[in-house]
């Protein structure tokens, strides 16, 4: 369950890399010598990709070499840090409802 | 500084380069990738993207995918390896068994690499083909795959090291994608098809035009059949007469015709009544009046038959119908004689009237030279330019076909560019000890060349002699030799410090390595070899001057006047002065007994005994060198004098306080 939740979010995150990588291409942004060092330095570490880990590695490790990404990496790690927070907040709550239901039991 | 040896390649050193051929470290796309420009393969990309084939978009856009379809590649090939058109002129394929052979090879060849390069499968064939082509071309794979056992183990090597090899790939691609852009075909080809236009229109122009040849031509025909018509001259005017007479009888023939039809029947009666005449007449024998009367009779009457009108003009007409018969006659048996050749220079006259028409309508003789001109050489440009074509494919066909092979070898010489580099540092440092290595027996020899004046000499310790048959140790040593020294003195007097060099190079390779001077073929080698350096010249001369003056010094020559004179008089002498001086320092460091001579003589300084010790012969030689050391103590220019006084044998007062005055 885990590994998909990874490999799903590996997936939209070299989605959205490629979008950029092409939206740089086209507009003449990158050298296509560059673009090209690009995408296969993307093929190689999407190997290395295996948890949550690795994948904020990967992300680290692209918005520090390559400006193009920079932005959007540093945006969807806000995300991510919000949905953390989210998710802790809705573990809190429910830990709470549990504690409650418990005591009410006792 | 020494250049660097030019490194020949061994087997040994081939395989060893090839050993030392770095496995390519670079990531499968590092090389290559999407070409400046190239936007075929950016489309291909973007479309797999909005295809959500990520992953495809991003291996074409490193370059992994060949952006050219098969068909397009073929289309390509026919573009630049066909000559052949369609009807509505588009490149076809190839009509010509060469190009047909070139474009069916090349398609065999461009898919092997596309195979190669998108699927990483090696054909068997694309090996064996890198394996022949590198044994023929490059002489360090040769080594290499020829130390191999079998033609499969080649094969074998040959598709592990493409396999491996990154940069094979890369280069693979990417000269895939220069080579079989979809462009233009041969440059030449555009000449070729306008100068056969060219021909052409030249050609059609000179041919509505008669050439000037051809009546020439025409004219001597019709002089050829006018001759022999000439030759049947006499016939000629007899089937001339003759058609004369004919056509004159022409006009009459119809009315004799008709008369002799007229009157044909009333001459046949006459002719009838004449002939019973006759026969009345024959029988009419007798000699009688009548009888004579009845012959007159018959006779009027024959003739008055005769003198009808009906009989003459038939007989008239007869006569002439008989003569047109034979006159008709006569033209059939001359005619088909001469008919033809009458005929021959009719036709020959009309073709010479209509080509000089011809000429004098067309072009004037100038402007068909210019223009036949022309079409020579169009005709000369249109075969270069065919030839220039036919190169061009033949290139083309050799690129598209040499993918492999010049991937290959930009691989090969890739990686053995750093390898070689490697070879060479390597190489250079071997040099560098090698030159040490050379000058330390250089340095050697050098220090052996001085023992050409010395001789062996045998110390047989303070029992001399007489302990030599009682098996005594005794100790060999080389020690300057009068004679030689003083050969040698002359000669750098005379020759100066160069003088000395050469004569001392003339010595042969067989004495220097004698037991005399005792040199080694290394040493002897390494001597002759830095001769060679000019530095070194002067840097030997220099040294050995000093060491023969020393040594001619040390074995008991004197510098007398003349000799001391000379020396000090030029830079020369002064200079071999100091080093002889300093050479002789070190001398008597190292000769205890010397020292123990000096010892002697300085205890014996002030007494009666001093000047009868100094003359002894064995402190004559000591005499000399510290002739030498004054010198050093009080400059070279008090030292001519001092040398000069030291050297007679009044001078011994004054060297010993000369001697004194130094050691002091």
């Amino acid at each position: 369950m885990q590994n998909q939740l990874v490999e799903a979010k590996r997936d939209l995150i070299i989605h959205k890399i490629t979008g950029i990588l092409l939206d740089a291409l086209q507009n003449d942004d990158l050298e296509p010598e560059d673009g090209a060092i690009i995408a296969g330095y993307l093929l190689e570490r999407k190997k290395q990709i295996t948890d949550e880990k690795s994948l904020n590695q990967f992300m680290n490790e692209v918005a520090e070499k390559l400006d193009i990404f920079r932005g959007f990496i540093n945006l969807q790690k806000e995300k991510d840090s919000q949905n953390s927070l989210d998710n802790q907040k809705l573990e809190d709550i429910k830990s709470q409802l549990v504690e409650l239901a418990r005591t009410q039991s006792n | 500084m020494a250049a660097t040896p030019d490194i020949q390649i061994s087997r040994q050193a081939a395989r060893g380069i090839a050993e030392m051929m770095p496995r390519p470290d670079v990531t499968p796309t590092m090389i290559g990738g999407m070409a400046a420009g190239d936007r075929a393969v950016f489309e291909d990309a973007r479309k797999a993207f909005a295809s959500g084939q990520v992953e495809q978009a991003l291996h074409t856009i490193a370059g992994d995918i060949i952006p050219y379809s098969q068909q397009d590649t073929e289309r390509t090939i026919i573009t630049k390896l066909s000559t052949a058109r369609d009807a509505d002129g588009r490149k076809a394929n190839p009509t010509d068994a060469r190009e047909i052979t070139r474009v069916n090879t090349a398609g065999t060849e461009v898919e092997r690499v596309r195979q190669f390069a998108e699927q990483g499968i090696v054909d068997p064939v694309m090996a064996d083909e890198l394996v022949n082509y590198m044994r023929t071309n490059n002489p360090i794979m040769r080594e290499v795959l020829d130390s191999l056992p079998t033609a499969a183990a080649r094969r074998a090597y040959m598709e592990r090291y493409i396999r491996e090899s990154q940069t094979f790939k890369a280069e693979a691609m990417q000269l895939f994608k220069d080579r079989l852009a979809p462009g233009d075909g041969p440059k030449s080809e555009v000449d070729v098809i306008r100068l056969r236009q060219q021909v052409a229109d030249l050609t059609a122009e000179l041919a509505l035009v008669t050439p000037r040849g051809d009546l020439d031509r025409a004219r001597r025909a019709l002089d050829r059949a006018q001759a022999a018509k000439v030759a049947r001259a006499v016939e000629q005017s007899q089937l001339e007469a003759t058609q004369r007479q004919l056509t004159n009888l022409e006009s009459q023939i119809g009315s004799t015709d008709a008369s002799l039809a007229r009157y044909d029947a009333e001459h046949t009666r006459i002719e009838a009544e004449i002939t019973n005449r006759n026969s009345d007449l024959a029988l009419i024998t007798g000699a009688d009046p009548a009888d004579e009367a009845n012959r007159i009779r018959i006779r009027r009457e024959i003739n008055s038959l005769q003198s009808n009108r009906a009989y003459v003009e038939w007989d008239r007409a007869r006569g002439i119908r008989d003569n047109y018969d034979n006159l008709q006659t006569r033209v059939a048996a001359l005619a088909p004689t001469l008919n033809p050749l009458n005929e021959a220079v009719a036709r020959r006259e009309a073709e010479v009237k209509r080509l000089e028409e011809q000429v004098n309508q067309g072009l004037s003789p100038q402007d068909r030279l210019k223009k036949e001109s022309e079409l020579r050489v169009a005709q000369q440009n249109l075969a270069d330019a065919q030839d220039r074509l036919e190169a061009e494919m033949i290139s083309m066909h050799r690129n598209i076909t040499h993918i492999a092979q010049d991937a290959m070898t930009t691989a090969i010489n890739g990686s053995l560019e750093d390898a070689k580099g490697k070879y060479l540092e390597k190489a250079r440092e071997q040099a560098g000890k090698d030159k040490t290595e050379k000058d330390r027996v250089a340095l050697l020899a050098q220090d052996k060349l001085a023992n050409i004046w010395k001789r062996r000499d045998r110390d047989y310790g303070r029992f001399g002699l007489g302990r030599r048959w009682l098996g005594a140790t005794t100790l060999t040593t080389l020690r300057p030799d009068l004679n030689r020294t003083t050969r040698r003195m002359n000669v750098l007097m005379t020759g100066g410090k160069d003088g000395l060099l050469r004569d001392i190079e003339a010595v042969p390779d067989t004495e220097l390595m004698g037991r005399g001077v005792g040199m080694t073929q290394a040493e002897v080698t390494a001597f002759r070899d830095k001769l060679k350096d000019s530095q070194f010249r002067s840097d030997l001369s220099n040294r050995l001057s000093g060491e023969l003056a020393t040594d001619y010094l040390l074995s008991g020559g004197n510098f007398n006047q003349g000799v001391v004179r000379a020396m000090a008089g030029s830079p020369l002498g002064v200079e071999l002065i100091r080093s002889g001086i300093s050479k002789a320092e070190q001398v008597l460091s190292l000769y205890p007994d010397l020292q123990a001579d000096l010892a002697h003589i300085r205890s014996l300084e002030g007494t009666n005994h001093f000047m009868a010790e100094l003359s002894r012969s064995r402190f004559a030689r000591i005499a000399s060198i510290l002739a030498a050391v004054g010198i050093l103590a009080i400059g070279p220019v008090t030292a001519v004098h001092a040398a000069a006084i030291g050297a007679t044998t009044v001078g011994s007062p004054l060297l010993k306080h000369l001697f004194l005055s130094k050691l002091a």
